[in-house]
Formats: structure tokens, C-alpha cells, sequence
């Protein structure tokens, strides 16, 4: 046996929810284990090792999801999410990703298809938590041409939720279990940008038109294309422009990329 | 001692004399603004060290490019005393445990690990301290001991050590070894660190948890230790249910204490 092929069988191993008896006992073929008759207790303890750490990480990034599912539905979800979703990335701050999708798939909370969507929230949070510290644009918004396109910052992200979620995340944050009500996850869509103020994560919500051209400019639409696609007028766009200009989360070097400086 | 976030507010207040901190490496791979903040006022006032869990020494994977650019970049950044990192494997075939997998302890293996350890030391442009494990099981194919194994992989990577001396103890319980033979068999001049912590007992197997306070028989090995190995830098870890930064500390100052107090029989 190589070990390239053991560490192959033996992560494998790892990541099956329920190996079987046939799986097991090649495995536990592989070791002896002086205390006891059969490495069983051995290898739960890796198994354990592994549920552990990735739900640990899981818990850093989904604090209000966890609070919103209870501690054992969250366990028990996550559980079956790191079986099916193994980490890729040897940095565990970039595990869960895809956590709110997984969720919106479970039938057991079709009732509650709020938490999925705080689940990405959660996620765009983290990420901008991380996110490289990157200057953004200031001043006045320059020329932009048509076939031009704007670069905001890698920390801004989009969320387009089918409840309002907001409130309840905002007032969580701010005085934990005692800061929301189930009442004010009403179902009416909500637009929220997601953004580092110097490392800080925020959460601003925005109107449909903004959502719009953002989402079209971070798909990498120039402005007539996306002038184009949305049939919003130019004018909408450039005041889009400028309140993201205001908001900072336009990146600096977006001048450096003008192609056209033909004003819209 | 470990640098452990809910300590730090109280340390940048305090700045109690602790001589360095050791600093989880990986945590910091990101590019974060905050978490940067406070490990740079951390830095204006103590040395400090990386230990890492990502370097993947002992996987039969590529080395990861990116992992050592950042960690190099975080490196020059800091300017941490030194750099380590564990005799294991953490991920293969492009799946990531984010434990500390074993190795069979085999010729191959040992030259295999080596080698690896000599690649990442090229790519830090510095020597590193590798940390001997924790382990639940043992490998059939197995052909020598584990402390043969811990000395011929640093001997032949020519890279120094970071005995775990609580990880020793709960191998030897779990493997069923006398940990006196394995302090015994360690290269003196390769020691430079020590690391102490607590363990759990559960279903007749010890678990590395660094969760509770160094039991009796852990500080009694480690008393044998300090004497062979003397004047050897040691820290606490405590990595979980972590409690207030004078609990950790007292029992930084114990070790210390130990440190001091005894003579080199070795």
C-alpha cells in the first residue's frame, strides 16, 4: 500500500456520512491499535476530529443561523452539509460557503425559508469580514464612457433576499437573542449590500434600481450593456454610480480602467 | 504562552511580562484588516511565534504555493522568532480534514517527510521546529517506533524540534509506550521548544483537546524533560473551554518554575 494511496482511502474514509461494514473493516485493516481489539475507538476519534472542526468553523461564520435553527438542528444540518460539501480549501475560514443554498434544500425548514436567506447574509459578512483592505475611490465621480466598467471593491457583496431579513440580523447583532422577533421576518424582498467599512462588515439596504446596475456591473457589464439589458436611462445609472461613489465602495484603481471617456 | 483571542483585549491592557507569544499562523493568512490591527500591537510588545497547521508536511500532495507565499508574506510582516508546524498530513487527493492525520512510521515515510520539511524550509528561507503528534492509532506497516521515527525525519530534513510533551504522554497511554524512552531518544541539540497542555480521557482513549489543566503525570514527564532538555523554552497551550488569561498564565509560570529549578541530567 502507498501512501499516497492510504491518505487517498483514509480521507475518504473521513468524509463518508455512514461508511460501511466493508469500507470499515478495510480501514480499520490498516492498524493496530494496542488497546483494544478493534481501532473503532481510534478512528471515531478522527471522524469526531474532523465533524468537530468544520462545524466549529461553521459556527464562527453562522452565529444568528444558529441561533435561528437551535444548537442541535444547527449540528444536525451542518453535519450533513460537511458530508456533502468536504473542505477544498486548506484555509478553514473559506469553509461553509454555500451553507444557505444547502439550507434552502432541506424540506424540514420550507416553513422557515427566512433562515436560508440569513444564512447567505451571514456568509457575505464573512467574507467581507476577510476581505484584503483595498482604498477606495473618492472625489468626484469621474467620466465614465459606455463602454466602460466600474470595479467596486472585492469586499462588497450582494444579497437579494425574498423576506426582510435586516432588522432582525441588525437588531442581533446589536442586543443578541433579545434584539429580534419572529414577526419581522415578513416576506417582501429586500436588497442589501454587504461591505467592509475598514474591516468592519456592513449591511445597507438598497433600492431595486441600485440593485440592478450593481448586479449588472459586478457581472461585468460595461455601461451600455447594461444601459441595454435593464432599460433603466443613463441618467438612473450614473446616479447609481454616485451613491456607491459616496458609499465608498467603488475601488480606487477603477480610473486605471477606463476605455472610453466619452461621458455618459 | 498561546495568543488566544479572548485574551487579547485584556493583554494590550495588561501587557502582563509573558516573554513571547505563539501565534496561530493560519488564522492570519487572511488579509483581514481587523484581526491585523491588534496582532500588530501585539507585536510592538512581545516577540512572537508562528505555529502553523496548514503546511500539509507529511501529505503526498503538491506543496501549496499559495499557502507558503502567505505565509512568507506574513512572516516578513511579523518577524516571528520561528516558524513551525506538525509531523503529520492534514489533507490528500484534494480533500482538506483540518486535523493532524499520522504517518506510518517507515523508511519511506521518514524520507518522504524529510523531504518535504527540506522544500518548505527552501521556500521559507529559514530552518522550522517540527512538532511531534498526537495519535489514536498505529499502522500496521509500521517498522520502527514513533520517537525512531521523530528523530531520523528531523535528522534528515536537518530541521529542529518542538516536543510536545503532553502529546507524548497520551500516546503513550493510547499506544501503550513508555514515554521516558521517547524523551530519552530525542536529539538534545535539535529540541528547541517545548509545548505543555491538557488532554481528556474518554472511552479508554486520551484525546489531545487542550482543554483542561497539565494533569500530574504530564508535569512529571515534563520535569524529566526540562532536565534533559534545559533551558528550553516551553508553552502552554489551551485552545479550548479557555479560561481567564491568569489561569493560563499561572500555569506558563509553573513550567517556568520547573524550567528553572532543575539540573541538567542528561
Amino acid at each position: 500500500m502507498s501512501l499516497e494511496q492510504l491518505q487517498k482511502e483514509f480521507i475518504e474514509f473521513l468524509y463518508t456520512a455512514k461508511p460501511g461494514e466493508e469500507q470499515k473493516n478495510h480501514i480499520r485493516s490498516y492498524f493496530l491499535d494496542p488497546q483494544h481489539s478493534d481501532p473503532h475507538n481510534g478512528l471515531k476519534i478522527y471522524r469526531g476530529n474532523l465533524v468537530f472542526g468544520l462545524i466549529g468553523a461553521m459556527k464562527e461564520t453562522y452565529v444568528f443561523t444558529r441561533v435561528l435553527l437551535g444548537e442541535n438542528n444547527f449540528n444536525f444540518f451542518s453535519r450533513d452539509f460537511l458530508y456533502q460539501n468536504p473542505s477544498r480549501d486548506s484555509d478553514l475560514i473559506q469553509y461553509g460557503g454555500g451553507f444557505g443554498d444547502f439550507l434552502a434544500g432541506r424540506e424540514e425548514i420550507q416553513h422557515l425559508a427566512f433562515i436560508p436567506e440569513v444564512a447567505r447574509l451571514e456568509w457575505a459578512l464573512e467574507r467581507a469580514f476577510y476581505a484584503p483592505p483595498e482604498p477606495s475611490l473618492t472625489g468626484e465621480l469621474p467620466e465614465i464612457g459606455r463602454e466602460s466598467k466600474l470595479r467596486f471593491k472585492n469586499s462588497v457583496r450582494l444579497v437579494q433576499s425574498a423576506y426582510k431579513i435586516h432588522k432582525a440580523w441588525a437588531g442581533f447583532t446589536e442586543k443578541g437573542v433579545d434584539g429580534f422577533e419572529g414577526e419581522m421576518f415578513k416576506k417582501e424582498p429586500e436588497s442589501l449590500v454587504v461591505w467592509s467599512d475598514e474591516g468592519s462588515p456592513r449591511v445597507t439596504p438598497v433600492n431595486e434600481i441600485l440593485m440592478t446596475v450593481m448586479k449588472e456591473t459586478m457581472a461585468g457589464k460595461t455601461t451600455s450593456a447594461l444601459v441595454r439589458s435593464t432599460g433603466l436611462s443613463e441618467e438612473n445609472v450614473r446616479e447609481a454610480y454616485w451613491f456607491t461613489l459616496k458609499q465608498g465602495w467603488i475601488a480606487d484603481d477603477f480610473k486605471s480602467n477606463l476605455t472610453d471617456f466619452h461621458s455618459i | 504562552m498561546g495568543l488566544r483571542s479572548p485574551h487579547l483585549s485584556g493583554v494590550l491592557e495588561n501587557k502582563p511580562p509573558v516573554p513571547w507569544f505563539e501565534v496561530m499562523a493560519d488564522n492570519y493568512l487572511n488579509q483581514g484588516e481587523i484581526p491585523h490591527r491588534a496582532l500588530e500591537k501585539i507585536r510592538t510588545h512581545y516577540p512572537l511565534t508562528f505555529h502553523c497547521l496548514g503546511m500539509n508536511l507529511g501529505s503526498t500532495e503538491v506543496l501549496n504555493d499559495s499557502y507558503f507565499k502567505r505565509l512568507s508574506e506574513l512572516i516578513e510582516r511579523y518577524q516571528p522568532q520561528w516558524i513551525s508546524d506538525h509531523l503529520c498530513w492534514v489533507g490528500a487527493n484534494g480533500l482538506q480534514s483540518h486535523d493532524l492525520l499520522p504517518l506510518p512510521y517507515t523508511a519511506d515515510a521518514v524520507s518522504h517527510a524529510a523531504s518535504r520539511i527540506q522544500q518548505a524550509q527552501e521556500k521559507l528561507g529559514r530552518r522550522m521546529l517540527i512538532e511531534n503528534l498526537s495519535g489514536y492509532l498505529r499502522f500496521n506497516q509500521s517498522e520502527m517506533t514513533e520517537w525512531e521515527f521523530v528523530k531520523a525525519v528531523v535528522e534528515k530534513a536537518d530541521c529542529h524540534l518542538l516536543l510536545d510533551i503532553n502529546n507524548i504522554y497520551v500516546n503513550s497511554e493510547n499506544l501503550r509506550f513508555d514515554p521516558y524512552l521517547y524523551i530519552d531518544a530525542m536529539p538534545v541539540d535539535r529540541v528547541k521548544e517545548m509545548h505543555l497542555a491538557g488532554h481528556l480521557r474518554t472511552e479508554g482513549i486520551l484525546v489531545d483537546n487542550h482543554g483542561s489543566a497539565v494533569c500530574d503525570e504530564v508535569w512529571d514527564l515534563y520535569r524529566y524533560a526540562a532536565a534533559r532538555f534545559p533551558q528550553v523554552p516551553t508553552l502552554m497551550e489551551w485552545d479550548l473551554n479557555i479560561p481567564a488569561f491568569e489561569v493560563v498564565w499561572a500555569e506558563a509560570q509553573k513550567a517556568q518554575a520547573v524550567l528553572s529549578g532543575v539540573s541538567h541530567v542528561a
